[in-house]
This record gives structure tokens, C-alpha cells and sequence, in this order.
């Protein structure tokens, strides 16, 4: 492959994604319903038959986290990828460093295909979100030495 | 060595007016579903895929034609009928090479690429590896470089079967007839394949003769009831081309380094992805398994649940 068939491959892969986006424009965003639908799909572990997940949506509706019934087995973090949602399952808090933002919070997984999600929360979500991660992390039973 | 065309070089102006098309009839029908930053990063890991192609090129053919030369059993000259034998084998060859890219971390670790858009559409087929020159892939292929057939053939044939496989990359055909169902890798059958389903897992691997699946029992046929979803067990929340073509090959890095016994370190490439010495990840058998066990449940308690009715009434 030459240098100009690559520089003419990559712009006829320019404008075939351009026509793509202009044909299939990205309207959906997350709701509350399509967050519990892909957590109780990607988590089939969980029981979540006597709850769904309680869960904090961004203001943007790109990204949300949604706590387990009873808080038990951790949380997940939904975010919007294109059309699609990408789920990441957090069994243990300490998987995760949340930092707090000027306009919400921050995830930082940690995982190279997982860019930091941001979370865009007004005061009062952020407070009762950040107590709800606490309350999460202080249940977790502490090691046992032997 | 015989001078033969690259058919996959040729066909990409039909893959490009073929993905326009599909994308229109998409739009009008809602048969076909695309994204932008998705068609993108499908068609750069296209071309990435064939620079990278071309740079391992001379290792590979060199690598053929050594072992065809020095070790080749027969002479089978280059008639027509070498053609379809070659085209056969390999194609075998080919299913090996797919299972094992399924089932080997350090295959899927370069074919996991192909598998990580959550759509499912003509611009997926061209979502290739760039580095499946890092893999041993190509031993799959020395048997039949050992039988005698020229390398330029095998290479000449493995373009054709690439070109064939483009098309059944779509949502827009349903099924094909049923002789051609039985016969050939389908639209229908690819989709179980690229399917993240548990159901559906690691099953179909075929190239175009879906006899290889049939013959070593990994075919599953796609259910109505059970609409394929498609993507990664954990799908990759980046449409970054970089962090997509390595990012298994990080993952592998990282579990070798802080594996402590050797055996694990090996297993970490060479068992199924997902496997860990201390189970704490899934691989898709885990996976399969514990749904098999979730449906096993839920069948008893709607069992039971019928004859607490019946009782009841």
C-alpha cells in the first residue's frame, strides 16, 4: 500500500463514517429504565427480584451508577458509548477512585478500555451519592487475622 | 513463486459501495443499524489492519515458502482442482485458526478486535486485528504448505474465503434458503457468532463451510425467541482505535507480570480468556454454566410454581 492509497482510504473512511453519523444521529441518551435493563442483564448474579437497582442519573444522561438491592454485591457504572451502553460491574469499592468535581464526581476504574467517567450531579445528588458510596464502602467486612 | 491477484485489495471498492448500500437500506427499512464513531473506528481498524498486513507480509510468505520448498511432500503443480483442495483446507485450517482465537488468550488477545463492536453490520467485517502476526496462527496453515500446494495459492484462496465472509457481516438478511443454511456460513450463523449471549457463546466458527462446526460440534443455530446481542462480555467503553487493537494485549502483560508461578504465567496466554488461577474471572464456559444453572431454576420454580396452581385451585 502506497502513501496515497492510504491517505485516499482514510479519507473514504472519513466520509463513509460522516454519512453514517449524518443517517443514524445519536439521539437516545440513558434513562432510568434503560440503566436497570443493561445492569439486570449484565449482572445476572444479582438478585433483583425483591429490587431494582436505585439509580443516580447524570444531568447530562450520559452516565449513571446504580446501587444493588439492599446495597449488597457492590454497584455498576452505565455509560453511554455511541447508540450503546457499556456496563462496568464495581464488587469492591477500592476498585474504584472517586473524586469529587466541580459539577459532580469522577470514576476513575483504573481500566485502559474504560476511559475516567465523568458524572454530571447537582449539590444534593452528589451529597446523597457520595453517602451512598460511603454507607457501601463502611459495610465491607473487614479483614480477618488469623 | 506464482503471481497471483489479492482478491481482499480488489474488493474493497464493492466493500465500500456494499456499506453505503446497506447503510441506505438501513435508514429507509430499519434493518440495518449504524453510529458514526463506530463505522470509524470499524473501517480505521480496516486500514490499520492492512498496513500492518503488509509490513508482517514478507515474514509469512518467506516463512511458507521455506517450509513449502524444503519440507513440501508432494508436487502438486497448480491445476484448477489444487485450487479447490487448497480452498477447502484452508478453510479448515481457517476454523482451527478462529476456534483457537476463541479459546487460546494469546489468539484472542488479536482477534478480540473483530468482536468489539456492539453492532452488527457490513463495516464490523472490516474491524480486523493488527497484530495477528504476534500470534501463531500460521502453523494451522503448515500442513497444508507441507501437503505441497504453493504458498501463493493458500494465500490466494484465504483471500477469497476473507472476501466471502464480508457479506454475512449484516442484520439486513434474515436467512438464506435452507440447503444454503445447511452448506454454508450464513448471515444468521455469523450473528450467533458475534452474539455475547451466554446461549450463544464461542459457537460457530466457520469460514464458509459451516461442515467444520456440524463435524466438530460447535455449531448453534440462531433463535428466534432469543435476538443476538453483540459486543464483548465486558464491552470496552472507548472508540479509541489504539486502545482497541491492544488492549488485551496490555491485560496479558499485566496478569504475566504478576502471576507468581511460572504455570500460571503460561496459562495466562495459553488457557481460554478469562481464565484465572483463582477463578475470580469468567471465562465463557463459567459463563455458560452459570446460566445454564440460572435457567435450570427458573424452569423448576415456573414448574413448580404451575403445580402450587393446580393444587391451589
Amino acid at each position: 500500500m502506497s502513501f496515497m492509497q492510504f491517505i485516499g482510504s482514510l479519507i473514504a473512511v472519513i466520509i463513509v463514517a460522516l454519512i453514517a453519523a449524518r443517517l443514524f444521529p445519536t439521539k437516545s441518551k440513558l434513562t432510568k429504565e434503560r440503566v436497570i435493563n443493561n445492569v439486570i442483564r449484565y449482572c445476572p448474579h444479582v438478585d433483583f427480584t425483591s429490587a431494582s437497582p436505585l439509580v443516580y442519573l447524570s444531568e447530562n444522561h450520559a452516565t449513571a451508577v446504580a446501587l444493588f438491592p439492599d446495597h449488597g454485591d457492590g454497584y455498576a457504572i452505565a455509560s453511554a458509548l455511541g447508540d450503546r451502553v457499556v456496563v462496568r460491574e464495581i464488587p469492591d469499592t477500592n476498585m474504584v477512585t472517586v473524586t469529587e468535581t466541580e459539577n459532580g464526581l469522577s470514576f476513575d476504574l483504573g481500566d485502559f478500555t474504560q476511559p475516567t467517567i465523568e458524572m454530571l450531579l447537582s449539590a444534593d445528588q452528589r451529597r446523597s451519592l457520595i453517602s451512598q458510596l460511603t454507607s457501601l464502602q463502611s459495610k465491607k467486612p473487614e479483614p480477618v487475622h488469623a | 513463486m506464482l503471481d497471483l491477484p489479492a482478491p481482499t485489495q480488489l474488493a474493497v471498492p464493492a466493500f465500500t459501495i456494499l456499506i453505503l448500500a446497506e447503510m441506505i437500506i438501513g435508514w429507509k427499512s430499519g434493518r440495518a443499524r449504524y453510529e458514526g464513531k463506530d463505522t470509524m473506528t470499524s473501517m480505521l481498524m480496516g486500514l490499520g489492519s492492512t498496513v500492518a498486513g503488509a509490513l508482517s507480509a514478507a515474514f509469512f510468505i518467506g516463512t511458507s515458502y521455506w517450509v513449502w520448498q524444503n519440507f513440501g511432500i508432494f508436487d502438486i503443480g497448480t491445476a484448477l482442482w489444487v485450487f479447490v483442495l487448497a480452498f477447502v483446507l484452508d478453510d479448515l485450517a481457517y476454523y482451527w485458526i478462529h476456534r483457537m482465537g476463541h479459546r487460546m488468550r494469546w489468539m484472542w488477545a488479536a482477534h478480540v478486535i473483530h468482536h468489539s463492536s456492539q453492532h452488527y453490520n457490513l463495516s464490523t467485517a472490516l474491524r480486523q486485528t493488527w497484530t495477528g502476526a504476534f500470534t501463531p496462527g500460521i502453523l494451522f496453515k503448515m500442513p497444508i504448505f507441507l501437503l505441497g500446494i504453493e504458498p501463493a495459492i493458500v494465500f490466494f484462496v484465504a483471500g477469497i474465503n476473507l472476501v466471502y465472509q464480508f457479506w454475512i457481516h449484516t442484520e439486513a438478511i434474515d436467512k438464506m434458503p435452507r440447503w444454503f443454511e445447511y452448506i454454508f456460513n450464513t448471515p444468521s450463523h455469523h450473528r450467533v457468532h458475534h452474539a455475547n449471549n451466554p446461549r450463544y457463546l464461542d459457537a460457530n466458527y466457520a469460514g464458509v463451510f459451516m461442515a467444520w462446526d456440524r463435524m466438530f460440534g460447535s455449531f448453534i443455530p440462531e433463535q428466534k425467541e432469543e435476538a443476538c446481542r453483540y459486543g464483548l462480555v465486558t464491552d470496552l467503553g472507548t472508540f479509541n482505535p489504539l486502545r482497541v487493537a491492544v488492549h488485551e494485549w496490555l491485560g496479558i502483560f499485566k496478569d504475566i507480570w504478576s502471576a507468581k508461578r511460572w504455570k500460571h504465567k503460561a496459562m495466562f496466554l495459553l488457557a481460554p480468556p478469562g481464565w484465572t488461577p483463582d477463578g475470580s474471572r469468567m471465562t465463557s464456559d463459567m459463563i455458560r454454566a452459570a446460566w445454564q444453572k440460572r435457567e435450570a431454576v427458573q424452569k423448576t420454580s415456573k414448574s413448580n410454581g404451575s403445580k402450587d396452581t393446580v393444587a391451589a385451585e
